[in-house]
């Protein structure tokens, strides 16, 4: 009797910690059980971290930026299991390297491809050992709600002498639009996934150094493609909307065109979107990295080439966080020079990590002809360091956004049923997701750290009832598609009705 | 054991051959050399034909006369079941100009210099795609469609940014055996060139595929054995003519 007892007390203890979620880190000292390796483009890490708050408790995030940053490489969660996922058991320590560094094309397209040679990895050695608490954090607290940040700082990632196939990798939007200009490795043909599945929609915008947010809150679709096709290369031949700048001629300036690099998600849906590359064929504008080559550099990362000099400059990013680096530079610097960044949604100004003075942006995000992804009002602001809710991006009057897109190098290898291809599919099924979407109006559903984050593409939802985070048009997986502007959404809307 | 040998010798001229170093290759490029480049477009296959003339923009006299015998490497490319077009392109730039000969059937529209650098840029990846195309010729290639120059991206951006119209047929192009004007175009101006391009091949019922430039309705020359027999029959027309009028 007493045996059986401490057996139900035993049993009572290993379901109530295996039932919890408190914080028992794995800890950098653990060996893990299984490491995945997957890739992508730098706007899904956030995407990827609220996927694995679902599969996984006690995360923590690694990092080998200094002063406990986000990398800007490698996204790298640890955590233990919450349930088993195929022959993936529950209760396992699992490490997942995420490697986005150099665009969505690069990492999450051509990887996938048959003829593949893999990409880098860092030892898991590198990442553990030596791995020290982030001074304030907490570990395992990487799905805390209002945190989302790097837990663990680890030394120089050592990266692995022999390449890795990752199990899937993700682009911002369809791989064929990777093609011609927007194809790192031309004039070689696209190189194609063996599988491809569209997954939620990417929101995409114009970001801003807050010196021109202060006159000029408002881009016509012309004015940016003029920008990014070069033709408008001083802020003079541009108008302002604020208070001092109202209706008048910008002060000359040349502009700063923080750019993305050849394969970039970023680059590719920002030249469909405002040059109309390529599905226009020949009414596309070419972009003027193309036409005149980058001028200004090959990367910021806060450092040259982005200065206080004067001069046009084209600056080639490699990933969004170089983007948004250059923004809070330019912005502190006070040299007065402007700069306009093509920029996912997922970094939004309003957040310590993007701010250069605590509650002083470094960037914004503007209007496009007239309309902004959201409200713009208290509790409903990109900008702002609460939420957003989309609303616009939602209806289809915001149309820059893509659905971005879940690849593998074979189309049988999310059903081959080894821990692999089930931890991918596990990861897929939480991708396609309509209770994934990181905008408000969805308690509880928000990404780590309550930042803005997707919205799920039409084509996955089972049902838009209740649900404010589903796009109510959707690309069905082809940029070219055409976006309804849906004007006002009647309430709750019953899949397969018109919402009109 | 001679007959060995042969097929020894055969084998071995046979395996060299599938071991030789794919030639490709053209050497074309659009922005310092400007090399001048035949395009020939089969628009029934989207695919395209293309042809090295070696001259660069700097030594083209549009003053001169040029003529190139292109059959050996043209005439298996054509067939008298498609449709083919042809245009005669070279484009350089320096700086944020750049500078363009090339035909067309209708004046070029000029807008803008960055407009027109659009143009150039279409012509640059154009022929850095097709430079990497395997050719068993360093001065032609056949371009598959997924490189051809009759693409909406490739000759449809041409013919939108410098003529002003994006819609097949493409400005630059015309029929063959059809000559084509030629226009500089340098900064926000452009000349039209003093001669004319044109492309007569077999499927015009000749014996050879040649490409032409040269001076325009200038009168063919007669070769001196036909001058002597017309002065001849002339002569003998006027002696004819007298002995009636004495008899």
């Amino acid at each position: 009797m007493k045996m059986s007892t401490k057996a139900s007390y035993l049993a009572c203890s290993i379901a109530a910690a295996l039932g919890s979620n408190a914080a028992f880190a794995v800890g950098p000292g653990v060996t893990p059980d299984f490491v995945f390796y997957y890739g992508g483009g730098s706007a899904e890490p956030q995407a990827v971290g609220a996927a694995t708050c679902r599969l996984m408790s006690n995360v923590d995030l690694y990092t080998s930026t200094a002063a406990g940053k986000a990398d800007t490489k490698y996204y790298i969660l640890y955590g233990t299991t919450l349930v088993a996922n195929g022959t993936v058991p529950a209760g396992k320590n699992v490490m997942v390297m995420y490697k986005f560094n150099g665009g969505s094309y690069t990492n999450g397209g051509q990887p996938q491809s048959p003829a593949s040679v893999g990409l880098p990895y860092p030892t898991v050695a590198s990442v553990t050992t030596s791995a020290a608490l982030v001074p304030g954090a907490t570990a395992g607290s990487y799905c805390t709600p209002g945190n989302g940040v790097p837990t663990f700082q680890s030394g120089t990632f050592t990266i692995e002498s022999t390449n890795r196939q990752p199990d899937f990798g993700l682009t911002d939007l369809e791989v064929p639009a990777f093609a011609g200009i927007n194809n790192p490795i031309a004039p070689a043909a696209l190189s194609l996934p063996g599988a491809s599945a569209g997954i939620y929609d990417l929101v995409f915008g114009i970001a801003v150094s807050s010196q021109l947010y202060a006159q000029k809150h408002n881009f016509s679709y012309s004015e940016v493609a003029g920008i990014l096709s070069g033709t408008i290369t001083n802020w003079n031949q541009l108008y302002g909307d604020q208070a001092g700048f109202a209706g008048a001629a910008l002060p000359a300036g040349d502009v700063i065109l923080l750019d993305r690099n050849i394969g970039s998600g970023h680059k590719t849906s920002s030249s469909a979107e405002f040059l109309g590359y390529p599905q226009l064929g020949a009414l596309a504008t070419l972009p003027t990295s193309v036409v005149n080559g980058y001028l200004g550099g090959s990367d910021g990362l806060g450092t040259p080439p982005v200065v206080c000099a004067a001069g046009y400059q084209d600056v080639q990013e490699s990933s969004a966080a170089g983007s948004v680096s250059d923004l809070k530079l330019l912005a502190a610097a006070g040299c007065g020079l402007r700069a306009i960044s093509i920029l996912s949604m997922d970094n939004p100004p309003g957040i310590a990590a993007n701010q250069n003075v605590a509650g002083t942006n470094a960037y914004d995000f503007v209007m496009l002809n007239n309309t902004a992804v959201d409200t713009g009002t208290t509790g409903d602001d990109e900008n702002s360091a609460t939420a957003t809710s989309y609303v616009n991006a939602i209806k289809g009057n915001y149309t820059d956004f893509y659905q971005a897109h879940f690849n593998t190098k074979t189309s049988g290898f999310l059903t081959s049923h080894t821990t692999n291809s089930d931890f991918a599919a596990a990861y897929l099924a939480q991708l396609k997701s309509a209770s994934l979407p990181g905008c408000s109006g969805s308690p509880g559903k928000k990404f780590p750290g309550n930042l803005p984050g997707v919205i799920t593409d039409l084509d996955n939802a089972t049902t838009l009832t209740g649900v404010t985070c589903v796009s109510v048009t959707s690309r069905n997986g082809n940029s070219d598609s055409p976006l309804s502007p849906f004007k006002t959404i009647p309430g709750n809307i019953t899949l397969g009705s018109d919402p009109l | 054991m001679i007959s060995s040998f042969r097929i020894k010798l055969l084998a071995g001229a046979v395996a060299l051959a599938l071991a030789a170093p794919s030639m490709a290759n053209t050497t074309l490029n659009a922005t310092t050399t400007g090399d001048v480049f035949l395009n020939v477009t089969d628009t029934t296959n989207s695919t395209s034909f293309l042809f090295d003339t070696g001259v660069t923009q700097a030594a083209f006299n549009a003053n001169g006369s040029y003529s190139f015998d292109i059959t050996s490497a043209l005439s298996s490319f054509l067939n008298t079941t498609d449709s083919f077009s042809y245009s005669v392109i070279s484009a350089t730039k320096s700086g944020l100009n750049s500078v363009f000969d090339l035909t067309g059937v209708t004046t070029p529209v000029i807008v803008s210099n960055s407009n027109n650098n659009q143009g150039q840029a279409a012509i640059s990846l154009f022929l850095v795609a097709a430079n990497a195309v395997t050719s068993g010729s360093s001065t032609s290639v056949v371009l598959p469609t997924a490189q051809w120059w009759g693409a909406s991206l490739t000759e449809g951006i041409l013919s939108n940014r410098l003529f002003a119209n994006a819609v097949v047929p493409y400005s630059d192009a015309t029929a063959l055996g059809t000559a084509l004007s030629m226009y500089n175009v340098t900064g926000t101006g452009f000349t039209t060139l003093p001669s004319t391009w044109d492309l007569t091949t077999t499927l015009q019922g000749g014996t050879k595929d040649v490409l032409t430039y040269g001076p325009q309705g200038s009168p063919v020359p007669l070769p001196t054995p036909l001058l002597l027999l017309a002065s001849g029959l002339g002569l003998m027309g006027v002696v004819s003519r007298r002995r009636k009028i004495e008899a």
